[in-house]
């Protein structure tokens, strides 16, 4: 259901990723070419301005930016809180067996009322149980990276309590709880 | 004896008079604007203004309606914390990570930091006492009062009914003795303060619970049984940070205890340890 989450700070700066496991029949995990740490901050970064670039693209005024992301493999989902900490959540795609080339679809309006159409094509309420899951991981990082003297802001996350909070998050993800 | 009649008299010349007439004036002054500008004199008054104005002096009654918030002071420090109110979880937390990090910013070892958070903890304990057996006297409906503490085992049940339950909502949980060393151990599962602290691989032996144990020994201090607490990880694989805090107590108390049971009296102890 979940593949990653990785948070980027309003700098653009990588600051935390989780893999979460995956189990496909046979018990082979779905490996794919997995880049290396450093690949990931430059994606990151990447990704940062790709975010602002789209928001300057808008017909519309106040855009906010790329929400969803949708490949024929997987959906990225971008949560940004009020602070400018962007959440990304990448997840099993809307429809499997879509023709190969990425589709980049993203709201014009602050209010996100006009979703893409390739949004209802897929399973049902993957935007739903996105943002669902998204809400108790915002909600486990105010708890648990807010909270913590050792945590300084803008910087990596080493928190094992949301290390744990995350997992837990993704477990039940999984099993289809939200 | 000589300072109590100035204290007397102040204390009975300040809070209630001069607070009530206070919001008595202040109340009043707002009923007399609201009016003031409805009299026909200085009016034009077209439907809406009226309407605002209706709504205005609505509101001001409504807020006088609504009951007034006693003075801290006044309010009883019997009532449990369901009637007398509850800090929020979240204001806690965020309150103690300032705390460890200061703790933590103003420099050394583990040791140092948990020296100060233990120095804090302290301020508290020794400040909890009298509060803890007037909260722990009204507990139930016919509120027998607390008598005071004269043994080991009364005073650190004391601590873990009534005083952890007074700060943190919850009991502590068993009290164990090690008889050959005379060490008492008190076990808190999952320690309030330390719930939203992950504390770093490098510096994994800091527990944040030295918060706790200067609570303890302030309180334990203060309530005439001098002992050295410390904390201590002891996690389990299903409590990650479980905390034992190690009470010693100092060999005048066990003296005293072994005293009265022998039929000699109870005395107060002036410990050297001023902490």
């Amino acid at each position: 259901m979940l593949y990653q989450l990785l948070i980027i700070n309003k700098a653009g700066g990588l600051v935390y990723q989780h893999i979460f496991p995956q189990t496909r029949a046979g018990g082979t995990s779905a490996a794919s070419p997995s880049p290396n740490s450093n690949d990931f901050l430059m994606l990151a970064g990447t990704f940062h301005s790709i975010h602002a670039l789209v928001a300057q693209f808008s017909p519309v005024a106040d855009s906010s930016g790329l929400r969803v992301l949708e490949s024929s493999h997987f959906t990225l989902f971008c949560f940004q809180a009020p602070t400018g900490t962007k959440f990304l959540l990448v997840t099993i795609p809307l429809s499997g067996l879509q023709s190969a080339s990425s589709v980049i679809s993203h709201h014009v309006t602050q209010t996100g009322r006009t979703v893409p159409t390739s949004l209802h094509s897929g399973p049902p309420n993957l935007h739903a149980v996105a943002t669902a899951a998204w809400r108790e991981i915002y909600l486990a990082y105010g708890a648990f990276v807010a909270r913590d003297p050792f945590h300084v802001p803008e910087m990596p996350i080493r928190c094992s309590r949301f290390d744990a909070a995350v997992s837990r998050i993704g477990q039940r993800a999984s099993s289809g709880i939200y | 004896m000589s300072s109590l009649p100035g204290f007397h008299l102040s204390s009975s010349s300040l809070p209630p008079t001069s607070q009530n007439a206070g919001a008595q004036a202040g109340s009043s002054g707002d009923a007399v604007v609201a009016t003031g500008t409805m009299t026909p004199g200085q009016q034009q008054p077209t439907a809406a203004a009226a309407a605002q104005m209706r709504a205005a002096t609505a509101a001001v009654a409504a807020a006088a309606a609504q009951p007034t918030r006693k003075n801290p002071a006044q309010r009883s420090v019997r009532k449990g914390p369901n009637i007398y109110g509850r800090v929020s979880l979240a204001a806690l937390a965020f309150l103690f990570s300032e705390i460890v990090k200061m703790a933590n910013e103003a420099g050394g070892g583990i040791e140092k930091i948990e020296q100060r958070l233990f120095e804090v903890g302290y301020s508290v304990g020794i400040r909890a006492v009298e509060l803890a057996y007037i909260r722990g006297s009204g507990l139930g409906e016919q509120s027998t009062p607390l008598l005071r503490s004269t043994t080991i085992v009364e005073i650190l049940q004391i601590i873990q009914t009534v005083l952890f339950p007074m700060l943190y909502g919850t009991r502590l949980g068993p009290i164990e003795r090690d008889t050959s060393r005379n060490h008492y151990y008190l076990i808190d599962d999952d320690p309030v303060v330390s719930q939203f602290i992950s504390v770093p691989a490098d510096m994994k032996d800091l527990n944040c619970g030295a918060y706790n144990a200067g609570i303890i020994a302030g309180f334990l201090e203060r309530a005439q049984f001098p002992a050295s607490v410390s904390a201590h990880n002891h996690a389990s694989k299903d409590l990650p940070s479980r905390t034992v805090y190690m009470v010693m107590f100092e060999q005048s108390v066990h003296d005293r205890c072994k005293r009265l049971e022998s039929g000699g009296s109870w005395s107060p102890i002036n410990s050297p340890t001023g902490q």
